[in-house]
């Protein structure tokens, strides 16, 4: 009797087991799909993180050139002017007038009266940014567009080389069409693939999704 | 070739990633294990050995948390994950109703004498040895150079020579060597290192030339005839399908394929004619005087050909021969659908026969289910091989895909009277410290593969 009982219990729990196996494989499914899609914010918060500290640093470095410059200048200038100042006084005991010595005016700044402003490098910066996704569409790689026109291909020569077969040489150029970019394919047999369709020359905007080869990128603004 | 990338460790880092693996704990799949793993409670506590496996539930937990974790930080593949914790679970589950059921019949409860002390100790040094080889591969391309693929080749032959000089033999089979009180399978260590050293004969380039060929022949030859030495032939038809599986992925050219199957299919007809002959003349008395090589040819040759004898008529010896597969079959019949409490004495049920065991404790169907989950994990490992752009990668995954499921589908089959059976492990279900350890380490490797590896795959500097 005890045997049956134990031999129904043992048939319980094998099918609640059997339930709980079948509910992770279908569920594990969804799960992770979704899970997938809500970690990426996590993803996207580090890579700003990460680029906001990169922006910082960059910055302080070059307030500490910029400064360093400038101590530099004073310090010439100063030197300059106390040289200048004692040759003066030497005239005004009846000597003969001597020239003081020739300014040399690029390594003067202070004559050049440059204003005293903090660099603002992203003016000369192009607003782009790619991103490469992989097949999940996981972000790979951030891809600062630092300067126009910005050639992308699988030689070396490129400004952004990806490895991949399907990708030209020189496969597409970013370049700049009044206040917007364009993608111009250069002449490719796969040329840009965006929307189902294949594109000559493709208007970059935020949120913008395009293959070049098998490579997917998207295009994001900087804000 | 290689990109360099910079890591840089940082407690906050550390913070964000752990919050990153866990944001979605109470509802994400890793719970659900995790239940599934403390409802196990219930089905082992009816067959007696709950108090055995409460010891070993902290540590599988322990090994899902850590590997959830991992598998965040490397971004791979968590199916495959999920997958493998399943297997662990039941093979876990197997296992202590094996201890309970020795318990029952020996009468001690001794953690030594039972097996416990050393089914934790396996599990804490497979977790260890897995962290270690995910994390190496995912950080360094230290396995994809030559110096590494030389030493791993060199490792697997000299391993497989020390067995052969030092080891006992059982059964006929040469493959377990002690080590300071330890027993290692070296042809699991060999199985192992197969695929990576393949991987870099293989990785180098797209385009496979003669040199790379018989490279990669050679070496897989060399593998196979020391395993035939061993008289491993589980394993050898194990190396033999994942080879044929790397060429035809990975070779381009199908004619060299065609040749290898043309010349394998040639040569194991000549081999068996061979044998054929000698026995006859064995029987006839000519050939009494034979020397030791043509002994052991005949040995080997009889062994193989009663695999086939007795799998299509078991019933020819049933006490000797016959034997494993009759109990297999009888504990299959027994077993019915969800299983029963009065179990048969099974041959090797821990390590060869376990699937016949599973089905007479858990039943058919959950069974089937298990043989489902181990497609899927093969599924979930074929599409980390198609996803992956570098050759390395692909070849580490497909490697160690292939082989996991061959292994389980060879098994399962032998097993259950489908084909002959051979002396394999099951997959994370057996029983045994090495088969543990490398089926950690390879879902370690196939995760790390799945993951955003930072160096390129096997390209030489």
């Amino acid at each position: 009797m005890a045997v049956e009982w134990m031999t129904l219990l043992s048939a319980a729990a094998v099918i609640l087991l059997i339930a709980f196996i079948i509910f992770i494989l279908f569920r594990a499914n969804n799960d992770l799909a979704r899970a997938q899609e809500e970690g990426e914010h996590f993803v996207d918060e580090w890579a700003e993180r990460e680029e906001k500290l990169e922006e910082k640093r960059r910055l302080r470095k070059a307030r500490e050139e910029e400064l360093k410059k400038m101590e530099e200048a004073r310090q010439e200038q100063a030197a300059f002017e106390a040289d200048y100042r004692g040759r003066g006084k030497k005239e005004g005991d009846g000597r003969q007038k001597q020239p003081g010595p020739v300014r040399d005016q690029k390594a003067d700044p202070g004559s050049q009266k440059q204003p005293r402003r903090f660099p603002d490098q992203k003016e000369s910066r192009p607003a782009l940014l790619l991103l490469e996704l992989d097949e999940n569409k996981r972000i790979l790689r951030r891809i600062p567009v630092d300067h126009i026109p910005f050639r992308i291909g699988r030689s070396n020569d490129n400004d952004l080389v990806l490895d991949d077969l399907c990708v030209s040489r020189k496969h597409v150029s970013i370049e700049r069409s009044g206040d917007r970019y364009v993608a111009v394919d250069l002449g490719t047999k796969n040329k840009i693939f965006s929307g189902g369709k294949l594109h000559d020359q493709l208007p970059l905007e935020a949120g913008v999704r395009f293959f070049i080869g098998n490579i997917e990128m998207l295009v994001e603004m900087k804000r | 070739m290689r990109e360099k990338q910079e890591h840089t460790i940082s407690m906050t880092r550390i913070r964000w990633e752990i919050h990153r693996a866990f944001y979605s704990f109470w509802t994400g799949p890793l719970m659900a294990v995790i239940l599934m793993q403390i409802a196990a409670l219930l089905f082992m506590g009816a067959k007696g050995a709950g108090r055995i496996y409460l010891n070993l539930l902290p540590l599988l937990l322990l090994i899902s948390l850590a590997g959830w974790l991992f598998t965040s930080v490397a971004h791979g593949n968590r199916k495959v994950l999920v997958y493998s914790l399943i297997l662990l679970t039941v093979g876990t589950m197997l296992q202590c109703i094996f201890i309970e059921e020795l318990v029952i019949r020996t009468g001690t409860r001794d953690p030594a004498r039972t097996g416990i002390a050393s089914l934790e100790l396996q599990y804490l040094v497979s977790l260890a040895a897995a962290l270690a080889a995910g994390i190496v591969y995912f950080c360094t391309d230290f396995i994809a150079r030559k110096k590494t693929a030389v030493l791993m080749a060199a490792l697997a032959v000299g391993l497989s020579l020390l067995t052969l000089v030092f080891s006992e033999g059982v059964g006929g089979v040469k493959n377990w060597i002690s080590l300071a009180g330890i027993s290692l399978q070296t042809t699991e260590i060999s199985k192992l290192l197969y695929i990576p050293v393949c991987a870099y004969i293989l990785g180098r380039d797209r385009e496979t030339d003669r040199r790379t060929l018989a490279f990669f022949y050679g070496y897989t030859f060399l593998s196979l005839l020391l395993l035939a030495v061993q008289g491993e032939f589980g394993t050898l038809l194990l190396l033999l399908l994942v080879f044929l599986s790397l060429h035809l992925l990975f070779v381009s050219d199908l004619s060299w394929l065609l040749g290898v199957v043309l010349a394998l299919t040639a040569g194991g007809g000549i081999l068996a004619a061979i044998g054929r002959k000698l026995t006859q003349m064995q029987l006839d008395g000519s050939g009494a005087r034979t020397g030791a090589l043509v002994r052991f040819y005949l040995d080997a040759y009889s062994k193989i050909s009663n695999r086939f004898i007795y799998w299509l008529n078991p019933e020819k010896d049933p006490a000797g021969l016959g034997y494993q597969l009759l109990k297999a079959k009888e504990s299959i019949l027994l077993g019915g659908f969800f299983g029963t409490s009065s179990v048969t004495d099974l041959p090797v049920k821990s390590s060869d026969l376990v699937y016949p065991a599973l089905i007479e404790r858990c039943g058919l169907v959950f069974a089937l289910l298990i043989f489902i989950v181990f497609n899927l994990l093969w599924l979930e490992e074929m599409k980390v091989f198609i996803r992956k752009k570098q050759r390395y990668h692909q070849i580490i995954a497909a490697g160690f895909g292939t082989l996991v499921f061959y292994q389980a589908l060879i098994i399962i089959a032998g097993s259950t009277g489908l084909c002959p059976l051979t002396g394999i492990t099951l997959p994370f279900i057996s029983s045994g410290g090495s088969s543990l350890l490398v089926c950690f380490i390879m879902t370690a490797l196939i995760i790390a593969v799945s993951g955003n590896i930072p160096w390129k795959g096997g390209m030489e500097e």
